[in-house]
């Protein structure tokens, strides 16, 4: 069977080794020229319980997004069978262990069920560890690949471990192989994807804070955003980063807040229910105004929920995080590229009008890794905003004490890291008056208040106006409204019904605190059909959209069961 | 050098009339004078209460965040820029009630900060209610009948939790006290230095006349030797002298050592690298980049 797309699904216990198999998979393929998505599904266990990767490939055009239909699936144990038969595509194969048992199951029409003797052969190999590079040599010779171009990842990554590791890996592989006996699919060739990255949401993420200068990072483990503390903590000493993994989340907000003030670029990474501890203290970041980056990557709510699920059920909590009114910029990058970009202008933001900057990420985007054009930091500059040196606190003092709180037509004053004489001041919780004193007189309070809420204008000017993705605002059926990680599917769901001959188009809303009202009014009241998507119960991005804009969506397409909706998902909804 | 008139700020202090805040104020500008450091490398991190204005009243970079949470504030600032002098400054239920936790993860890291707690035993600025260092049986205005609750102890907690300069002042004997500050600003790691407060207001108890009869010096009593890792003996001297609270209360260091900081150890901040030197132009990630192909 020719294939333009192959989607493969290795599924095991908890433990067992069989998402990195995955992973290993997608990162050979992505070497040899393919466009690659790895989507994981994993549960809130460290052993036990059944997890899988899925990969999605292609050499002939660009894959962005996973798809829950399989062509092929590995299942290691027994509830990959009752989980994943059904997901299967007609030519598929689905392939388990031969030591399960598979009385009474029935596979769906055009399914071929295989029964390779993976426990076996690894333990004549030297133990279990090895069934998942022998699942690996199926999967290769189901598709008719040479084995080399996986071999040398498995050498590579086996090396450290000693010749006799290697040598059985690679027995493994081509024992797997061996045991396709024939490949029932044909890849088709057209484009080759060579030199790009494979990297998930916080990879991307973390390159953005650290090209832009981040050296500064707190924060406590919370899965989906966890692996951010890592990749700095890993880049910490080549990179002159200080990552503190910090006693809860309340002190690694305090602790960014803290070093945005000595004048570091400084950012934390949690999740909805960490952020919730971090609320106040961005409150106070917002109050004495200091630069600093927060990431909420967002997992199934509310409560603990679902832990290692995705949802976009923190968009309200993001946008209205702590008490007052007080200036902040609240943006949702929809693929690694935005995770980028996005994390690096962040910084930008936060150090020119001195605020908070929330970066909302999800389960799906932080985890997911996907083939991507190498990043470039070229076209890229840094801006520190408004810091002072000696010269510049002298016009804002006045009897030798500084005026750290100055009125600015722009809302922002100049300030002073700790460390200049001159400088000195207080910067505080409190409301102030210009020299950051405390003061309770009404005019101050309104001054200061207009002061700070000023910069909102100068920021929402600054920021990229909402564009369309794919056809023209006049040619589009319908306008998809979505934000964060349902870009890359709805580009999908626009490629295929564009097969069809239907043109529509995306609205992607990157920011929600400042919101372009009227672009976003504008777009909406002009298109035909408006199609809100969101990953959460009660639509919260459309009521964000009401509240700014009056357009009230009579089209919704949700999803809250802890899964990421895929293109056939949003097709089916179309239909019915 | 800095003078004490340096430290001069456009306002002064609005604490009751007689309330052990002035004096703690006054040793903390004393000691920034007396260890011979300049004020605008010195930053002080405190949180809400009455005590945690201070910063307003000492010229030097100043933070006042949020309740119980200075000590994290004064971490990011330490580690962000590891040439600064940090203070943290608060009250008991600052430090001992909301921010206990923080308290004790930045004595076991010890991390090199001043932390001067400002004990009067009784919640201040909200108008007296019971503090973890309340004594038992205390009555207020959220124990009516009687606080039912034992009394932190800053001593023992510091014993327990890894600190390397402990000791206990009182803001009634100003020379002392700034002393103590003095020894904690150049001590490198983390030192705690718990400071009775009376607090003229809401404290009938612990006034000044009931320190002024019962305080004593450490280092008056011949026999006793300031405690450090290894002398089991001095340790346990520690403790007990740390639980000495009745006819007698000592104030003074009670326990003193010298372990590498927490930013001594820090891979990030190997080779004098420091977070606040943000580069003018993006950092280079090529290096980075291969790691995902």
């Amino acid at each position: 069977m020719k294939k333009k797309i192959m989607n493969i699904l290795v599924g095991g216990p908890a433990g067992s080794g069989i998402e990195s198999a995955g992973l290993l998979l997608g990162q050979a393929l992505n070497r040899d020229g393919a466009s690659v998505v790895i989507a994981n599904e994993i549960m809130s266990l460290i052993r036990g319980g059944h997890n899988y990767n899925r990969v999605r490939f292609s050499y002939f055009e660009e894959v962005l997004c996973h798809d829950e239909t399989v062509d092929i699936a590995v299942s290691l144990d027994q509830e990959g069978i009752t989980e994943h038969l059904s997901q299967l595509s007609e030519g598929g194969v689905f392939i388990y262990d031969s030591v399960l048992n598979v009385e009474g199951v029935e596979a769906p029409k055009g399914v071929e069920l295989m029964s390779v003797d993976l426990s076996e052969t690894a333990k004549e190999l030297g133990g279990d560890i090895y069934k998942n590079t022998v699942a690996m040599g199926v999967v290769l010779g189901l598709i008719g690949e040479e084995l080399d171009f996986f071999e040398k990842l498995l050498r590579e990554r086996f090396e450290k471990k000693g010749a006799e590791v290697v040598d059985a890996n690679l027995k493994a592989l081509r024992a797997g192989s061996g045991f396709a006996k024939e490949a029932r699919f044909e890849l088709e060739k057209g484009t080759e994807f060579a030199g790009e990255m494979l990297l998930n949401g916080n990879d991307a993420t973390c390159l953005g804070a650290v090209a832009a200068g981040c050296k500064f990072v707190a924060a406590y483990p919370m899965t989906p955003a966890s692996s951010i503390m890592h990749t700095m903590a890993a880049w910490g000493r080549e990179k002159g980063i200080v990552m503190k993994h910090a006693e809860d989340e309340i002190a690694a907000m305090n602790m960014i807040v803290g070093a945005g003030f000595a004048g570091a670029r400084s950012m934390t990474a949690t999740s909805g229910g960490g952020f919730a501890l971090m609320t106040e203290a961005v409150g106070l970041a917002g109050c004495a105004e200091v630069p600093c980056v927060v990431v909420n990557s967002q997992r199934v709510g509310p409560s603990t929920g679902l832990p290692t699920k995705t949802e976009q059920g923190d968009l309200r909590q993001v946008m209205h995080a702590s008490q007052g009114d007080f200036p902040k910029l609240v943006m949702a990058p929809g693929d690694v590229q935005e995770c980028f970009s996005m994390a690096f202008d962040a910084f930008n933001f936060a150090d020119k009008y001195q605020i908070p900057v929330l970066l909302l990420l999800d389960k799906y985007l932080s985890e997911s890794s996907v083939s991507f054009k190498a990043f470039e930091a070229t076209d890229l500059s840094i801006d520190r905003g408004k810091i002072l040196d000696e010269a510049g606190v002298a016009g804002v003092s006045e009897g030798g004490f500084f005026k750290r709180y100055a009125d600015a037509e722009d809302g922002v004053s100049g300030r002073t890291l700790p460390g200049l004489p001159g400088g000195e001041h207080v910067t505080t919780s409190y409301e102030t008056d210009e020299f950051g004193d405390l003061l309770e007189d009404r005019e101050n309070r309104v001054l200061e208040m207009e002061k700070r809420m000023r910069k909102m204008d100068g920021i929402l000017a600054e920021l990229e106006k909402p564009v369309l993705i794919g056809a023209p605002a006049e040619e589009a059926e319908i306008t998809f409204v979505a934000f964060g990680s349902m870009k890359t599917t709805l580009e999908e769901v626009v490629a295929r019904l564009g097969e069809t001959g239907m043109k529509t188009n995306i609205l992607m809303i990157k920011y929600l605190v400042p919101f372009h009202a009227e672009e976003v009014g504008a777009i909406l009241n002009a298109a035909k059909k408006a199609v809100l998507v969101e990953q959460n119960y009660s639509a919260m991005l459309g009521g964000v959209i009401r509240e700014n804009t009056g357009f009230d969506f009579k089209e919704k397409i949700l999803k809250y069961d802890g899964r990421q909706m895929d293109s056939n998902f949003i097709i089916n909804k179309l239909a019915s | 050098m800095t003078e004490l008139k340096d430290l001069q700020t456009r306002e002064n202090p609005n604490w009751c009339p007689g309330c052990g805040d002035y004096g703690i104020q006054a040793a903390v500008k004393g000691a920034i004078v007396g260890a011979g450091l300049k004020s605008s490398e010195i930053v002080i991190s405190s949180g809400i209460g009455c005590g945690s204005k201070i910063p307003h009243w000492v010229k030097c970079y100043g933070f006042e965040g949020l309740h119980g949470r200075p000590l994290p504030v004064a971490t990011g600032i330490k580690l962000a820029n590891p040439e600064l002098t940090v203070m943290a400054i608060g009250g008991d239920g600052d430090g001992y009630g909301l921010g206990m936790g923080h308290l004790i993860h930045s004595m076991r890291r010890n991390i090199d900060i001043t932390y001067v707690v400002q004990n009067n035993q009784i919640y201040g600025l909200t108008t007296g209610q019971t503090s973890p260092t309340s004594d038992k049986g205390v009555k207020t205005k959220s124990t009516p009948s009687g606080a039912i609750e034992i009394p932190v102890n800053p001593i023992e907690l510091g014993l327990a939790s890894g600190a390397t300069y402990i000791a206990r002042g009182y803001a009634g004997d100003l020379p002392h006290l700034t002393s103590l500050i003095v020894g904690g600003l150049k001590h490198r790691g983390f030192a705690l230095i718990d400071t009775f407060q009376p607090c003229v207001t809401f404290n009938k108890v612990n006034t000044y006349d009931f320190f002024g009869k019962r305080v004593y010096r450490l280092e008056d009593d011949k026999d006793f030797v300031v405690a450090k890792p290894g002398d089991e003996k001095a340790i346990c001297e520690a403790v007990r002298r740390g639980r000495e609270w009745g006819e007698r209360i000592p104030i003074g260091v009670f326990y003193r050592e010298e372990r590498a900081t927490y930013g001594d150890e820090e891979p990030g901040l190997a080779d004098g690298s420091k977070p606040v030197d943000v580069p003018s132009a993006p950092v280079d990630i090529e290096e980075l980049k291969s790691l995902f192909m």
